[in-house]
């Protein structure tokens, strides 16, 4: 409890400017025409893509939906990081899964958190994940060719059942059952189309979306680390597993034996003759 | 990034260590275009007799080109010498053969380890006493794409996490290391840099080359 | 001096020779219309009572809210002008959730009270002049109005409303008062409205500082009986409480009572006082 003395005390002013969201999250205002051309170079000059390489996926079933997605930060061919959280918690029932820019996509999806939260306090109820969706994509549209990278999936559970939407930085929004972006999405989607059914039962679907991601770590430079999975349920997310996708993942889906009997002790390689002749030379030259 | 550069469109990377009258050469599986992965069995480690090695880092059509012109090149010499080249004379002409192309190189780096004899004027001493005694020293060098030879006495490295790899092998390296333990930082200067580097990895290999012969193990690697 | 007070008491920005802004004081002035609304801190939590005044048995009671969740871990209870006391609360979810999203930790209570005394003396004639403390102008791209403006078209008066807020942030329990004066304190226990001065009396002599949660719950509704015109009862007041959240001391949780657990606390308060008021 505060003590007494608290009553009188004098408030200081409190610098609200410097810290404070003004309307749009970004302090810079749009540019003007005339810096529209110079934005646009720069842009095209130096495209910021710290996560470019990414593997995410996400799927609806009968049960939910499940989200998966690897945990590598490339930044050009350099791995910054090999543990990266690219499930964004945006509310215990809403998450975003991130590829494309670390910052854009964390800190959109954080803003998306917020205005979520002030819906929900404003209208009593939990945004509808359509509704929750579009807010981002308005946002993103609003700063079209600025540079902006963010290729994401919010995935969530409502009044209209599991709901999975795609929106990215074009403004484009698109709402499915199956959706993986990123680098390594294609070898993603090959595991998840081949392999996928509605009535699969929750462990069998997660089994399914860490194999997906697997695939796509193993073939795909630019992914990696461990395989984050989430599922999405009525009473909201669940975090199902944390892997390491390195040996012991690659031994159980895929097996050393298909690479590993490779590189025989490579004098034996050689022709007889060879090695007699190698010796002789050696021998006489003593080298 | 990988895009631009031949050098690193299809990933990997050798590393060579001197150690104490050993050395050792490897180089990780991977063979990829751009991103994407084609396979994790790929050897860029050429043998040419048993105390000398290149590896070839770089786009991988100009290592399979260079590394049949070298084994040309050291079969020609030996042919008409009767003797095997020793390591400073393949590196010679390893680096004229790169520097021909002066204008269109290869996009190649090469690595050299091999063990060079200590006592180069007791050549003529003759029989099985020579070879027992003989002390070796390591040879290592590496060189760029134009040819640019660098000898050294520690490590030499090329390929696409060169940068992580000097790290790595700056912080394990130590003078006079023995063949267990050059195998042991070898392989893991080498695994360390890997799990950096989007472009290398998948599986790797060490050479260690001894007065006795060599020594190959195969490493396991992380295959993302 | 009535003479001075018709002339300065038009402008919401001129001060009476006598150093007074009159229309500061008359909306503080509407305060006294509002229904009496009581809080109450103890060492477990705050509570907060509001009346809640029913104009027709035709009216439907959930629709008037008195007691509004402000973030997690604060709310507010309204009396006056209840009208205008939605741009505040809006101001200072909008306040309590910025907080969260730049420093990822809940908005102290104190500072969500200042926030909303911040915009209480932000009244004026000139609307434009675009001092809307963001300090950029970009409003001209902000064409889908998705955005609300933070803020927003001026008033042109003071706030009619004074708010009573309760939280609980890492100091532990906190119970604050905005008015329209932009004032902004702490208090042990303080009762705002129309039976304010009444009800202010009584809670000085019957508050302690070593209440348990339960006991301030029948202090607030008791104080509030008092100075009821209406006969209590679990449809004509609102009840909420800001405790701490069971895992962890720092983080408070917001809990308005539903219909049952008012009753409930109703049936604890004691028969005998109704005479004593």
């Amino acid at each position: 409890m505060r003590s007494p003395h608290f009553l009188d005390r004098t408030f200081a002013v409190h610098d609200h400017q410097a810290d404070r969201l003004p309307t749009h999250p970004l302090h810079s205002a749009a540019p003007a025409a005339s810096q529209w051309t110079q934005l646009q170079e720069a842009v095209a000059a130096a495209p910021i893509r710290f996560l470019h390489g990414t593997t995410t996926l996400a799927f609806v079933f009968q049960h939910g939906i499940i989200v998966a997605v690897d945990s590598r930060a490339s930044m050009g061919q350099y791995i910054g990081s090999g543990s990266v959280r690219k499930i964004i918690e945006i509310n215990p029932y809403l998450l975003g899964t991130m590829a494309g820019g670390a910052a854009d996509c964390s800190f959109w999806e954080r803003y998306l958190g917020m205005r979520c939260r002030l819906y929900e306090l404003e209208h009593k109820e939990r945004i509808s994940v359509a509704a929750a969706s579009k807010l981002l994509a308005n946002i993103v549209y609003r700063y079209k060719g600025m540079g902006l990278s963010m290729g994401t999936m919010i995935a969530g559970w409502d009044k209209t059942g599991p709901q999975l939407y795609y929106v990215d930085n074009d403004g484009t929004r698109l709402h499915g059952k199956r959706f993986s972006v990123g680098s390594g999405s294609t070898f993603a989607y090959g595991v998840l189309d081949q392999e996928y059914q509605w009535d699969m039962e929750p462990a069998a679907a997660a089994e399914l979306g860490r194999r997906a991601v697997f695939h796509a770590t193993h073939r795909d430079a630019f992914s990696g680390g461990y395989i984050n999975v989430y599922h999405v349920r009525a009473d909201g997310w669940v975090n199902l597993s944390h892997d390491d996708s390195g040996i012991a993942k690659f031994r159980e889906y895929i097996g050393y034996e298909r690479y590993v009997k490779k590189t025989a002790a490579i004098t034996q390689e050689r022709p007889r003759e060879v090695e007699g002749e190698v010796r002789e030379a050696q021998e006489r030259m003593a080298i | 990034m990988s895009g631009s550069n031949p050098l690193h469109y299809n990933g990997g990377v050798v590393l060579s260590m001197a150690g104490d009258n050993c050395v050792s050469i490897a180089s990780d599986h991977r063979f990829g275009m751009s991103q994407l992965t084609l396979a994790c069995d790929a050897q860029r480690i050429e043998p040419l007799h048993d105390r000398l090695c290149v590896g070839l880092a770089g786009l991988a059509t100009d290592c399979t080109t260079l590394a049949e012109r070298f084994r040309y090149k050291h079969n020609m010499y030996r042919l008409r010498e009767k003797r095997v080249m020793r390591p400073r004379t393949f590196a010679a002409v390893a680096s004229s053969t790169l520097y021909e192309k002066r204008f269109a190189p290869y996009f190649t780096e090469v690595v050299i380890a091999g063990l060079e004899l200590e006592e180069d004027g007791k050549r003529g001493t003759s029989g099985a006493d020579a070879m027992t005694d003989a002390v070796y020293r390591p040879y290592v060098c590496s060189m760029d794409l134009l040819g640019a030879l660098m000898v050294t006495d520690n490590f030499a490295l090329a390929g696409t996490c060169a940068e992580s790899l000097y790290g790595t092998c700056e912080t394990f390296w130590q003078p006079g290391l023995d063949p267990d333990a050059l195998f042991e930082v070898t392989a893991q200067s080498l695994l360390a840099a890997l799990d950096r580097d989007c472009m290398s990895g998948w599986g790797a290999v060490v050479h260690v080359l001894t007065p006795e012969g060599i020594t190959t193990r195969e490493l396991e690697a992380r295959m993302d | 001096m009535f003479q001075s007070r018709s002339e300065y008491d038009r402008g919401v920005n001129t001060f009476s020779p006598e150093g007074r802004l009159f229309q500061v004081e008359y909306a503080l002035e509407a305060i006294k219309l509002g229904s009496t609304a009581v809080g109450v801190q103890t060492a477990e939590g705050v509570v907060i009572a509001v009346e809640k005044r029913i104009p027709s048995p035709l009216v439907e009671p959930r629709s008037i809210e008195k007691i509004v969740e402000v973030d997690v871990h604060a709310g507010a209870a309204l009396s006056g002008l209840t009208a205008d006391a939605r741009t505040l609360i809006e101001h200072a979810r909008r306040e309590a959730q910025n907080h969260r999203f730049h420093y990822d930790e809940p908005m102290p209570v104190e500072s969500i009270a200042r926030a909303v005394c911040d915009l209480a003396l932000r009244f004026g004639e000139s609307g434009e002049g675009g001092d809307d403390d963001d300090g950029d102008d970009n409003d001209k791209n902000e064409g889908d109005g998705e955005d609300d403006e933070r803020s927003g078209p001026r008033l042109s008066r003071p706030f009619g409303v004074a708010l009573l807020i309760a939280g609980w942030d890492e100091n532990g329990p906190a119970l604050y008062t905005t008015d329209p004066s932009g004032t902004c304190i702490h208090w042990g226990a303080k009762a705002i409205g129309a039976g304010s001065e009444a009800a202010q009396n009584a809670l000085q002599e019957q508050y302690r500082r070593d209440m348990r949660l339960a006991e301030a719950e029948v202090l607030a509704l008791r104080v509030l009986r008092q100075v009821m015109e209406e006969k209590l009862n679990a449809h004509n007041v609102e009840v909420a409480a800001v405790t701490r959240t069971v895992d962890h001391a720092r983080v408070g949780q917001f809990q308005l009572y539903s219909t049952e657990r008012v009753k409930a606390c109703v049936a604890r308060l004691p028969e005998t006082e109704t005479a004593t008021s």
